[in-house]
């Protein structure tokens, strides 16, 4: 092999031990037997790779770890107060006028009629329900009820 | 670098900051020398570890542990600091020198006196600044992390002739200018 071809592989593939034991034993050979090449690859290896592989790895400063482990615990805190505070929106969000204006109605009857059982007992509460029963019951079969309620409001409210 | 078991790095992923930290501490000396040895600035260099550190602590659920740990670290490493020695070059519209201070950062080799040490820091920095940043990134990889032409083509996703030309073109420069008396024949 010529020397321009010998001290490119020394450059490179001989040097990094990037070759097959049958090309390198060539390399091999031919640096024995020539000065010049010889004195490239003592250069090449002493002056410019040793120092190189002599570099330490260096540690990076605590507060780089610091800093990391700020960064990511810190959008953790601010994700879980996000979803409380999502979740608080959503409660107070009025998205489905219909649906809110329903589930109103529903609590001021519930409600009522707590209030009912608060004030007057159970009993009370159970004739009151129980007479609107009947009443939408005889609307519905057309019992005679409404006969009474009628007979009731003109004789006793407008007579 | 020392290999991260796969449990580690599957706890790391689901969130477990003490799987993630026993992962900085071994990997993050690799990183920060690389990104000190390609960028030539301390605050550069921090800057870099701190980002690749987020990275990996974001992408962990995704690594599916079909390339090495390692490779993909470097890749990540490797990436940021030659995009940030190129974001700090072009801010000041010239190549940026390497910070004389670095040098002092690095400990010196067991049984070598102060003085050859000295010495030979200054020397591995005015090499490295002398150099290309892709020649650059190549010799960083494979004279100071020890790492395989085939290993360093992953990382920096070029042909691995491309390494091989990338180092003979870093090696004949620096022989030339470091390498002694005489000149390559």
């Amino acid at each position: 092999m010529k020397c321009k071809k010998i001290q490119e592989l020394i450059l490179t593939d001989y040097t990094d031990g990037e070759m097959t034991a049958f090309d390198r034993q060539k390399v091999a050979d031919h640096i024995r037997t020539c000065e010049k090449c010889r004195a490239f690859e003592k250069r090449l290896k002493e002056n410019v790779v040793a120092p190189l592989q002599r570099t330490e790895h260096v540690q990076p400063p605590e507060e780089v770890w610091s800093r990391i482990k700020g960064a990511i615990e810190e959008p953790a805190r601010e994700s879980v107060a996000e979803s409380v505070a999502d979740f608080l929106r959503g409660l107070v969000a009025v998205r489905k006028p219909v649906l809110v204006a329903a589930s109103l109605l529903v609590l001021v009857l519930v409600g009522g009629i707590f209030a009912k059982t608060y004030f007057t007992g159970r009993d009370t509460v159970n004739t009151y329900l129980e007479e609107q029963m009947d009443f939408l019951d005889s609307l519905y079969n057309g019992n005679g009820y409404t006969d009474e309620y009628n007979a009731f409001l003109t004789e006793d409210l407008f007579l | 670098m020392q290999n991260i078991p796969e449990n580690t790095l599957i706890r790391a992923s689901e969130g477990d900051m003490e799987a993630f930290e026993e992962i900085y501490r071994t990997a993050s000396g690799y990183v920060y020398t690389i990104a000190l040895k390609v960028t030539g600035n301390r605050e550069d260099a921090e800057e870099v570890t701190q980002d690749v550190f987020l990275s990996v602590h974001k992408n962990l659920g995704s690594f599916r542990f079909r390339s090495s740990f390692k490779t993909w670290i470097y890749r990540i490493a490797t990436n940021r600091a030659i995009n940030s020695y190129r974001k700090r070059s072009k801010e000041r519209g010239r190549k940026v020198p390497f910070d004389d201070k670095i040098a002092a950062e690095e400990a010196g080799a067991p049984g070598v006196s102060s003085l050859d040490e000295e010495h030979r820091k200054k020397l591995v920095n005015a090499m490295l600044e002398s150099l290309p940043l892709e020649q650059r990134a190549c010799v960083v990889l494979k004279d100071i992390e020890g790492l395989k032409y085939e290993e360093i083509a992953r990382v920096l996703g070029i042909n691995i002739n491309t390494v091989r030309s990338r180092l003979k073109r870093a090696r004949e420069k620096l022989v030339s200018r470091y390498g002694g008396r005489g000149r390559k024949s």
